[in-house]
């Protein structure tokens, strides 16, 4: 399947926003979902495990343990981020927050008075 | 906290049975963790448990498979192997393999049979490309709004006299002031009029241009600002007003590019416009276009639209000339949320205070129209391309019909294939499943190259004068009409057949002898073959009314000779000739030089020109006093010059025609048509008696003489009633057409006359060169358009038809071999034989044609405003195409019944 996402000068919205949900210690899928939300973004099951999938074979996230559901499953996963995953997340942080510079230094919100 | 009963049990199997959607490696490695978010996703604490908050989970959920599912499936897809170490042996998995495998079996099936394939595809492709042209005209035509703001809420606003019986008069300055002051419902209103003679000279050869005048707030009133430059402002008027410099312009790209060289430094500069300089301040984008048609009376589709070139801001002072003088079109846009009708009203209560106000509007029986505007444009269309639509899908039932009649013949031959698959154990869904994708890959070919077939055809097949159909191409809006038309063209042509050839009949394959049984297959192929003739019937009539109509318009009395003539127009700028001594100079001079130019037989000047120009409508009556019924009759009055009826090869048919001496004579002289002739003088004599005429201005009468009297001239249209016309003689106004009459070809006059001009007065251009042929087939080219594409509509369907029917016969005869060989073996005569087989056809071909008699009956009256001097019923149209669908029939019979004729007895037995 090889690893286009190393390749890839920017990451997909979903997979920064995952590595960013794992930045602070391993969490279970929906924990993920949960974080992502707070971000303003719903992502569904589907998306957060096709992007943990192909993270996991890029190299950036690995299994963390499990801890114990009521679910069918009757245990769930946790997933973690690798060093090659803080490094991509990093880099693209780096990115966000030059980003987040520019929009201040160009005063885009300034006309809006007291945004957000 | 006591927790809810959501998701229930049901809704959680919903879920896990959604996820089969996902690949199998994906479901065995999260199927149980996404069960488990699922639960809590909808048990998320401080989330109410409402409906609304379900909906909006499930909608979560719902948008994550839809993107996902996709995502993780190409993945697999393009991961194969792995996917095949992992192929289950749960038969549900199967489902998207299958369909895969059905289509690899669908293509290989295809490309054994080309001869089959490429026949149900091109069919296919011609009713589908056919349907998809047609659409985007309709789509591009009647379905599209104006490219203009809030063109939805823009309406054209008209005079009407009901006294006079005239229509889409234009609005004078004081009425258009009382629309904005005195209604509500109107957001706001732009006015404008077409002055059209106007030259630009000085920086090149003298060019004749359109100048529209309008209101200050017009370009922002459409929504269109200028490319370059700026809009019109308050202040542009005021310095036109105030007697300082001449108001600014703001020119057409076609000026711009044309003459200019799409200059950047446009701006700024002055340009002379009749003679007067005018700073450019702007220019309009590309695309930019008047869409709305110049009055015009006769013609059913409206007027043309005009080209401006030059834009110049209203003058505040034309707003205060005469209510009597309707020179203004005017649009208003509704306020948002105000229907047509409550506007019309209000337009109806203003109409009635205004006629209560003002003596001439009472007089005139004055209304005020509303029209929207886009009907305004498009209406006049509407029937043509709606019949054409309408005759479209006959074609594509018809082809469908073949198609389907093909397969049927085609699922017979495979019976013993089907048999062989069922008793190897494939199910009867499973084959149905495999006949259906064979039928939906031919349908997803015809569609394809009949997509190819459209774009072709859109560009190639425009008719000419539509309106907005330069917008007409493939949008988003057509691609779902083509899917829907071969979603359609599936269940028509592929349904029955998969599912009668899915339906293995063992017995029939055991059993050979059974062969012979006339199956009800052959009831159902009849059945389709007796439609086609049907369909391809009343398309045909559509098709055969459509060139007995053309004929006529043809073969129409114009009143006028038009072939020789050559039609040249000339305006006289402003200044020098303003003298009417001037003007009286120039006619003179031009119409004698030209009668001195080789080939020349004849020259006269004439305002305003047959079939090219609008001539004033005035009230007339034999007398003046107040006995007079001023208002019952109208005429167009036109100005002739001496030579112009001879120039136009009129008939004269009582007194005399204008000479040298009538212009300037002190005596008022009239020449008028026989319309107005038999009108007020029904016995005849009308030369010699004089006929009051009503001035437009002051409502004053004057007596003229009749000098004599000639055939009517037709001016607007080519066949229909029409206004009579009285024509007075003139040396000329300050626009003429010229009409030039040849001995050879009127082209080759054409390089004299701009001599003449030029020697004449240099600045001064002729405009719209043509012979009368080129505007008599600007109006015959609609009809004839439709006339070309039902036709061709038509004859496709026979054709189709055509094989149709001998296909089905061909087919019942092969399968009849050994039948006929027994009758013929027991002694029956080619002669029966060749009957029994016609008699066939004959049947399916009468029964066909009876039904699409009777449909043609109730269908043709829907294109009976398309029809010229011909009744939906004609009975020769009705006969003439019942007859010829009865030869085809019969021929496309005849062939096969001779190959059973010639049968070997001996040879149809062996093969028992």
């Amino acid at each position: 399947m090889g690893t286009p996402a190393e390749q890839r000068t920017r990451l997909s919205q979903p997979a920064f926003h995952v590595l960013l949900a794992l930045a602070e210690g391993p969490l279970h899928g929906y924990a993920v979902m949960q974080h992502v939300a707070e971000a303003g973004l719903k992502l569904g099951p589907g998306t957060i495990y096709g992007a943990l999938h192909r993270m996991q074979e890029a190299g950036w996230v690995k299994p963390a343990g499990a801890e114990k559901a009521r679910g069918p499953s009757g245990e769930r996963q946790r997933y973690g981020l690798t060093r090659a995953g803080r490094t991509v997340l990093r880099a693209e942080a780096r990115r966000v927050v030059h980003v987040a510079d520019l929009v201040r230094m160009r005063a885009v919100l300034a006309d809006e008075g007291d945004s957000r | 906290m006591a927790r809810t009963q959501y998701p229930s049990r049901r809704a959680r199997q919903l879920y896990r049975r959604l996820l089969r959607l996902y690949p199998r490696w994906f479901r065995t490695l999260y199927a149980d963790q996404m069960c488990d978010d699922f639960v809590d996703l909808f048990q998320t604490p401080g989330s109410s448990r409402s409906l609304a908050s379900r909906v909006r989970c499930w909608t979560t959920v719902l948008r994550d498979l839809l993107v996902s599912v996709p995502r993780e499936r190409l993945a697999a897809w393009r991961s194969r192997p792995p996917a095949n170490q992992l192929r289950s042996n749960n038969p549900r998995d199967g489902i998207m393999a299958s369909v895969f495998e059905d289509l690899r079996y669908a293509l290989r099936m295809l490309k054994q049979h080309p001869g089959f394939s490429i026949t149900v595809i091109a069919t296919l492709a011609l009713g589908i490309g056919a349907n998809i042209a047609m659409f985007s005209v309709v789509n591009g035509v009647l379905l599209s709004s104006l490219p203009y703001r809030d063109a939805d809420r823009l309406v054209t606003i008209w005079n009407r006299h009901v006294t006079t019986d005239v229509s889409k008069a234009q609005v004078s300055g004081p009425d258009y002031g009382d629309f904005r002051e005195r209604t509500t419902l109107f957001e706001d209103f732009v006015i404008l009029h077409n002055a059209m003679d106007n030259s630009i000279t000085g920086d090149g050869p003298a060019e004749q241009v359109d100048m529209g005048i309008v209101s200050v707030n017009f370009f922002e009133f459409l929504g269109r600002a200028p490319i370059l430059g700026r809009s019109f402002t308050q202040d542009d008027l005021l310095a036109a007003g105030g007697g300082g410099a001449p108001g600014p312009i703001i020119i057409s790209h076609g000026l711009w590019t044309r003459r200019y060289g799409a200059d950047p430094d446009i701006l700024g500069r002055t340009i002379q416009v009749s003679g007067v300089a005018r700073e450019v301040i702007g220019v309009l984008p590309a695309d930019f276009q008047l869409l709305m048609p110049e009055y015009d009376a006769g013609a059913s589709n409206g007027g043309a639209l005009d080209v401006m070139d030059v834009w110049y801001p209203l003058p505040d002072r034309i707003l205060r000339y005469s209510r009597s003088l309707g020179i203004f079109r005017v649009i208003g846009r509704l306020r948002e949320g105000v229907t047509l009708r409550q506007a019309q009203e209000e337009m109806d209560a203003l109409a009635a205070r205004l006629r209560e106000e003002h003596r001439m509007h009472a007089d005139r029986g004055m209304q005020i129209d509303l029209v929207p505007m886009h009907a305004e444009l498009v209406g006049g269309m509407r029937p043509v391309v709606l019949a054409l639509f309408g005759a479209v899908g006959f074609v594509l039932l018809v082809a469908c019909a073949n198609v389907a009649n093909l397969l049927l013949v085609r699922a017979a031959d495979r019976k013993h294939e089907v048999a062989v698959r069922a008793a190897l154990g494939a199910d009867r869904n499973r084959l149905f499943r495999q006949l259906l994708t064979e039928n939906a890959v031919l349908a997803v070919a015809g569609t394809g190259l009949g997509l190819l077939l459209a774009t072709v055809a859109i560009v190639a097949l425009a008719p000419p004068g539509v309106p907005l159909l330069d917008a007409t191409g493939i949008d988003g809006t057509v691609v779902w009409f083509t899917v829907g038309v071969a979603g359609l063209a599936i269940l028509l042509f592929g349904l029955v057949p998969a599912y009668r050839a899915a339906q293995p009949d063992l017995n029939l394959q055991l059993n050979r002898a059974s062969r012979r049984i006339q199956g009800s297959g052959h009831r159902l192929r009849g059945g389709i073959a007796m439609a086609e003739i049907a369909l391809s019937l009343v398309l045909l009539v559509g098709g055969g009314l459509m060139i007995r109509s053309f004929i006529k318009l043809q073969g129409a009395r114009l009143g006028f000779e038009p072939t020789s003539a050559l039609t040249v127009k000339i305006a006289l700028p402003h200044g020098q000739y303003d003298d009417p001594a001037f003007r009286t100079i120039y006619w003179n001079s031009l119409r004698r030089e030209a009668l001195r130019l080789p080939g020349v037989e004849q020259a006269g000047l004439v305002w305003p020109l047959p079939f090219a120009g609008i001539g004033g409508e005035v009230p007339y009556a034999d007398n003046g006093g107040e006995s007079a019924d001023w208002g019952r009759y109208v005429a167009s009055v036109a100005s002739a010059s001496p030579g112009y009826f001879e120039a136009m090869g009129a008939r004269l048919v009582d007194g005399r025609l204008f000479t040298e001496t009538d212009p300037t004579n002190a005596k008022d002289v009239v020449v008028v048509d026989d319309i107005v002739a038999d009108r007020l003088f029904p016995g005849g004599n009308a030369v010699g008696r004089t006929l009051w005429l009503q001035d437009r201005l002051d409502d004053t009468k004057r007596p003229f003489e009749i000098v004599g009297v000639v055939g009517h001239i037709r001016h607007q249209r080519v066949v229909g009633p029409e206004r009579e016309t009285i024509y007075r003689p003139t040396v000329g106004g300050a626009r003429m057409a010229l009409v030039v009459r040849t001995d050879g070809d009127p082209l080759l006059a054409l390089g004299g006359l701009r001599q003449i001009a030029t020697s004449l007065d240099p600045d001064i251009p002729l405009f719209d060169v043509r012979t009368f042929a080129e505007y008599l087939g600007d109006r015959i080219a609609p009809t004839r358009f439709t006339m070309t594409l039902a036709s061709v509509f038509a004859f496709v369907a026979l054709g189709l038809a055509a094989v149709g029917l001998y296909g089905v016969i061909s087919y019942s005869v092969a399968q009849r071999t050994a039948e006929l060989g027994v009758r013929m073996a027991l002694g029956a005569q080619q002669g029966s034989i060749l009957r029994l087989v016609l008699r066939n056809g004959a049947a399916m071909a009468s029964g066909g044609i009876a039904i699409g008699l009777m449909a043609s009956l109730a269908l043709t009256r829907a294109i009976g405003s398309l029809l010229v001097g011909v009744t939906p019923t004609d009975p020769l149209t009705f006969l003439g195409v019942s007859l010829l669908l009865a030869a085809v029939a019969l021929i496309a019979s005849y062939i096969p019944a001779r190959r059973a004729a010639r049968v070997d007895p001996i040879s149809a037995l062996r093969a028992e």
